[in-house]
């Protein structure tokens, strides 16, 4: 595990099985993740993407394997690697935005002006200042993706994991999100783990791109790609 | 105009209180079976002014409301233990299914031998008819809040609980206010049915003890103060629930409660 490194997968496998069948959807994959480095992942719908993100998370666990992040094994959810999904409606209805951001800087027990720091500090980097007093019901798909985003960042966590965040919502919203996500990621220094079924999106958001793709016969293959924005997206395609 | 007057509730009841009054006073049915509504409200009006019914209300109410706030505190707990301990879910289903169809009329005789004859007796059966089905009712809500924030809450490790008390509570709000609805009705049957059966439990008699001694006597105008009391202490309780569900609930939009 090199120093900068945030995150280290080594040789995770996992399956699913049902009454007959054993359907492995992970096969021995490794990667690391440096610190600050945006790790884009694309693959096609049920290829384990979702399945890895939540055993990075400690969620699942892998059928064998090992998650090791700043240096320690991750076998169980932590505030150290925290998990965002897709569904925009997991924020909490009794609280406004600036209250729901500060739910999670809560429990890390700063002091009450600490805390209140942080979560205005917070709402501000995720452009929603305006709306800071108003209740998740008044707020746009987009917006709450917003407030659940800054929710997990203000943990400062060591890892974000992004599972297609921006899927649930419209093409002007998406388009805009990326842009802001991408802009915060990087303005933080955040590592992040990006799942996304979207090559563009992919290629966009990512310093680098794992694919979840397949080789001629169809086994299961994984392809690295550095500088996505660079190559070609059909290229990128014919490997999944 | 004419469809908005039909579904009123006021329209209907002025209705019946005119079918009640005139079938009474015309003979149908006899004044002696079925006082006329208007000699009920005086006579209401009689035992308002004298005071004595408002304390057997009182002394009704209080057991209801302390049985109610025992049972929420009870099913806390229990959510609590199943969220730490998988096993105890299973448990507790076990016991709920067992004593959840048990009238708390049934138990009584075994109550009055345990406890003795004290408002302690009344307030175990009204626990008793609250609680387990207020706790698989708040159990099945638990389990319906979305995967979503049960992820949330292991990645923030936050524990058991504070996780019930603070944000399980709050995302099935609709849930307990349900519960604590059903619940009051529940306890309400089981006072005044206890009470109505077996006369004086509790040290000074309640609503039902009222019923109980004035069917002994015969006084019907009596009986029927004390069910239209019945009527409207649960009327004013459904509402206050209901003001409780505008503040919170609605107020929230809490749309991802699947009821």
């Amino acid at each position: 595990m090199s120093e900068n490194s945030v995150l280290k997968v080594e040789n995770l496998t996992h399956s699913y099985k049902d009454k007959k069948n054993k359907k492995i959807v992970i096969k021995d994959l490794s990667f690391e993740v440096d610190r600050g480095e945006i790790l884009s992942i694309i693959g096609k719908s049920g290829c384990g993407k979702s399945t890895m993100l939540k055993i990075v998370a400690g969620f699942l666990s892998p059928d064998s394997g090992k998650i090791i992040v700043n240096g320690k094994e991750h076998k169980k959810p932590t505030r150290n690697v925290m998990y965002l999904q897709q569904n925009y409606e997991q924020l909490f209805a009794w609280r406004n935005v600036v209250k729901n951001i500060s739910y999670s800087i809560e429990q890390l027990k700063l002091g009450k002006e600490e805390t209140k720091k942080r979560a205005e500090y917070y709402t501000h980097l995720v452009e929603l200042d305006e709306y800071k007093e108003a209740y998740p019901n008044t707020l746009s798909g987009g917006q709450k993706q917003r407030v659940a985003f800054a929710r997990a960042l203000a943990v400062e966590p060591d890892l974000i994991l992004m599972d297609e965040p921006f899927a649930a919502l419209d093409a002007s919203t998406r388009d805009k999100l990326q842009e802001s996500t991408k802009r915060i990621i990087k303005e933080k220094g955040q590592t992040v783990l990006f799942v996304s079924h979207n090559i563009k999106e992919a290629q966009y958001i990512g310093d680098r791109m794992l694919v979840f793709g397949s080789d001629k016969d169809g086994n299961i293959k994984y392809y690295f790609i550095e500088n996505p924005q660079e190559q070609d997206k059909e290229e990128i395609k014919k490997l999944l | 105009m004419k469809e908005k007057i039909l579904r009123s509730n006021i329209f209907w009841i002025v209705v019946i209180i005119i079918i009640w009054e005139s079938v009474s006073r015309l003979g149908i049915i006899s004044p002696y079976v079925l006082p006329p509504f208007s000699k009920v409200v005086i006579q209401l009006v009689q035992e308002l002014q004298d005071g004595s019914i408002v304390i057997q209300v009182i002394n009704s109410f209080r057991i209801v409301l302390l049985g109610l706030i025992i049972s929420l505190i009870i099913s806390i707990i229990v959510l609590i233990l199943c969220d730490k301990f998988k096993n105890f879910e299973y448990f507790t289903r076990t016991i709920c299914n067992i004593l959840s169809p048990l009238p708390s009329v049934a138990i009584l005789p075994i109550v009055i031998i345990w406890m003795g004859i004290n408002d302690n007796a009344m307030l175990v059966l009204v626990v008793h008819s609250v609680v387990w089905p207020m706790i698989i009712n708040l159990m099945e809500k638990v389990q319906s809040i979305p995967t979503v924030y049960h992820e949330l809450l292991a990645n923030l490790q936050i524990g058991s609980i504070k996780k019930v008390l603070c944000v399980y509570m709050m995302l099935i709000l609709p849930g307990v206010i349900a519960a604590m609805r059903i619940g009051c009705a529940r306890a309400w049957r089981s006072i005044i049915s206890s009470e109505a059966i077996f006369g004086i439990i509790g040290t000074s008699g309640g609503l039902g003890m009222y019923i109980y001694v004035n069917r002994a006597y015969g006084n019907l105008t009596k009986v029927m103060v004390g069910i239209i009391l019945i009527i409207l202490v649960s009327v004013i309780i459904d509402k206050i629930f209901v003001a409780l569900e505008k503040l919170t609930i609605k107020k929230w939009r809490m749309s991802y409660e699947r009821e």
